[in-house]
């Protein structure tokens, strides 16, 4: 039985870490003991290797490795660098409501009666209103003429802080969902 | 004092300036497959003469224009898809248009706001806590309405609102079927009503809300609600108190109920549990007024069962439920729910025990729900205990 445990605590550490690419391109790992190292990324068929300098290689998933500082590619380039759009990126949880946004994706998932309403693709900032520290994202849509949008959803926050955000988008029905951003 | 209708001219008079400034434009939908069996009676699971099955669609154009204007217009359709041929008995919502297939304008309103006052006018959904939109069905009611928000007042919304129509039912299909092309929308109850609330945040880690309605030549309700975030006592603790009071007119007794919640939530991981009370001379339950306060009428009671409505709400009824919520990162979200009513001798109900198990899982848009009920109603089945097993498709595009 205390091996079981010992095992169960290796595995919760291992899958403890961020991978996190830097400005430059690097890439390093954030251990959870506050230490951090270097990796090389390497792409071996479909799969994604972190080579560590330790000797040691770790299969992750691409998804998983943040940028740092840039926005991808998928975000608005006008508003990409904004500080209250980089705050989006993250997973966020809230009274029957979850956005996961990364650089250039995202996927919100909706209590909607006793099913859920999902959405997932490519997300792009419509509007960015910073006196009243608002953003308009429009998630997941499939084409685009002008200002008319097929598929997806339009999505309207309130960035409290850090790690709080409201989702406005039906404020008009008296619904507002308050999230918190998941450690 | 009554609220004037606008005519579709001046609705449109209203926004058309606005026009000139159009922000976004946004062409959605959403499709649904809904099935249902239960081994009730005779049938055993997935047999025909047990089962229940549906298809929706639903398309919305809503647009965001410049100087506060919003819009929204949507219609939904129902089709059997030829199911009932093989696989099913039943249709989940529109019973009266039958295998038919029906169609309707779901929603279609504008919205102005002007400072801290918005005002929505039209077909629209609402989320009161005594007149609703009901989701949980393949199809969901919505109302031609008023609705005036404001918000002068520091961490306090204000809402008047007065409803002309609706196309809810009390049948349990939530939504009236059209027949031989019939308007699903009549008038709400006798005469419209009105609805007027306070709701607001200035009680510390408090959500206090007070809503009183008027339905004309019917009855006048209130209904009071305190949810409060204990986190600054233990992270992620809640807890939550009702109370409401519904008088109908030219009866002696108030139906009335009374509920109370503690609940935890961290991360991933949600528990819940619930009591409530309702009066044992109450001549109504205390439910849904959208769709007639009927046996099958949703309830926003904390207790509310996951599927078997119409028994917390019932006079003379004590109730408790639990719950627990796990989102499982990349396997599924789960939820289990046990809800217990206790129904007295006054009570148009028997004694009920429902448990619902639920996994969902997304792939892209496609949400797929999968759901477990045990059922063990003194009024159902002959009193026997029965299955019942859903699934719930939803594609979103």
């Amino acid at each position: 039985m205390r091996t079981l445990f010992f095992l169960f605590g290796m595995v919760l550490l291992l899958f403890a870490g961020e991978y996190i690419t830097l400005d430059d391109g690097k890439v390093i790992l954030l251990k959870p003991d506050g230490t951090w190292q270097e990796v090389k990324v390497v792409k071996k068929g479909s799969e994604t290797i972190a080579i560590k300098p330790d000797g040691t290689w770790e299969k992750i998933d691409a998804k998983k490795v943040e940028a740092a500082n840039k926005l991808e590619t998928g975000i608005d380039k006008k508003y990409k660098d904004e500080p209250l759009v980089k705050i989006l990126v993250g997973k966020w949880r809230g009274d029957g409501i979850y956005y996961e946004f990364t650089p250039n994706h995202a996927f919100m998932k909706l209590k909607d009666g006793h099913s859920r309403r999902t959405i997932e693709g490519k997300w792009i900032v419509e509007k960015l209103d910073k006196a009243k520290k608002e953003v308009v994202v429009n998630i997941g849509e499939g084409a685009r003429l002008g200002f008319l949008t097929f598929g997806g959803d339009i999505r309207k926050f309130k960035i409290i802080n850090d790690h709080t955000i409201q989702d406005i988008t039906s404020q008009l029905d008296g619904k507002v969902y308050t999230l918190t951003k998941e450690r | 004092m009554k609220l004037a209708k606008l005519s579709l001219v001046a609705i449109v008079a209203l926004s058309v300036s606005a026009f000139a400034d159009v922000e976004n434009v946004k062409f959605s939908g959403s499709a649904k497959l809904f099935y249902g069996t239960n081994d009730a009676g005779k049938a055993d699971l997935f047999d025909k003469k047990g089962a229940y099955g549906q298809a929706a669609a639903t398309v919305a154009v809503s647009a965001d224009l410049a100087n506060g204007v919003a819009g929204k217009l949507s219609a939904t359709g129902l089709s059997t898809l030829g199911l009932e041929n093989n696989l099913v008995s039943a249709t989940w919502a529109g019973f009266a248009g039958g295998v038919d297939a029906q169609w309707w304008v779901q929603e279609a309103w504008l919205a102005k706001t002007f400072g801290n006052t918005t005002f929505k006018v039209g077909r629209q959904e609402l989320d009161t806590p005594l007149a609703f939109t009901e989701k949980w069905n393949i199809a969901e009611n919505t109302f031609d309405a008023a609705v005036l928000l404001n918000s002068d007042l520091p961490q306090t919304t204000l809402v008047a609102a007065w409803v002309g129509r609706g196309n809810g039912t009390g049948d349990g299909g939530v939504v009236r079927g059209i027949v031989n092309g019939s308007d699903p929308f009549v008038t709400y109850w006798k005469d419209g009503a009105y609805a007027f609330a306070g709701i607001t945040k200035l009680i510390p880690m408090t959500t206090a809300q007070v809503w009183y309605y008027d339905v004309v030549n019917v009855a006048q309700a209130w209904w009071l609600q305190a949810d409060v975030d204990l986190k600054d006592a233990v992270a992620g603790l809640i807890a939550g108190a009702q109370y409401s009071n519904i008088d109908v007119e030219g009866v002696s007794d108030d139906a009335s109920a009374w509920a109370v919640k503690l609940g935890y939530a961290m991360d991933a991981f949600k528990l819940a549990a619930a009591y409530s009370s309702t009066d044992s001379d109450g001549p109504v339950r205390v439910a849904n007024t959208a769709t007639m306060l009927g046996k099958y009428s949703q309830s926003k009671l904390y207790t509310e069962a996951w599927w078997n409505y119409g028994y917390v709400s019932a006079p003379d009824v004590d109730s408790y439920m639990i719950s627990a919520e796990y989102n499982m990162e990349d396997v599924a979200d789960f939820y289990a729910q046990y809800t217990s009513a206790d129904a007295g001798n006054k009570a148009p109900v028997k004694d009920m025990d429902e448990f619902a198990l639920t996994a969902s899982k997304a792939f892209g848009n496609l949400n797929t729900t999968l759901a477990y009920i045990y059922t063990d109603a003194d009024d159902q089945n002959g009193g026997d205990s029965y299955n019942t097993i859903q699934l719930y498709l939803t594609y979103n595009f």
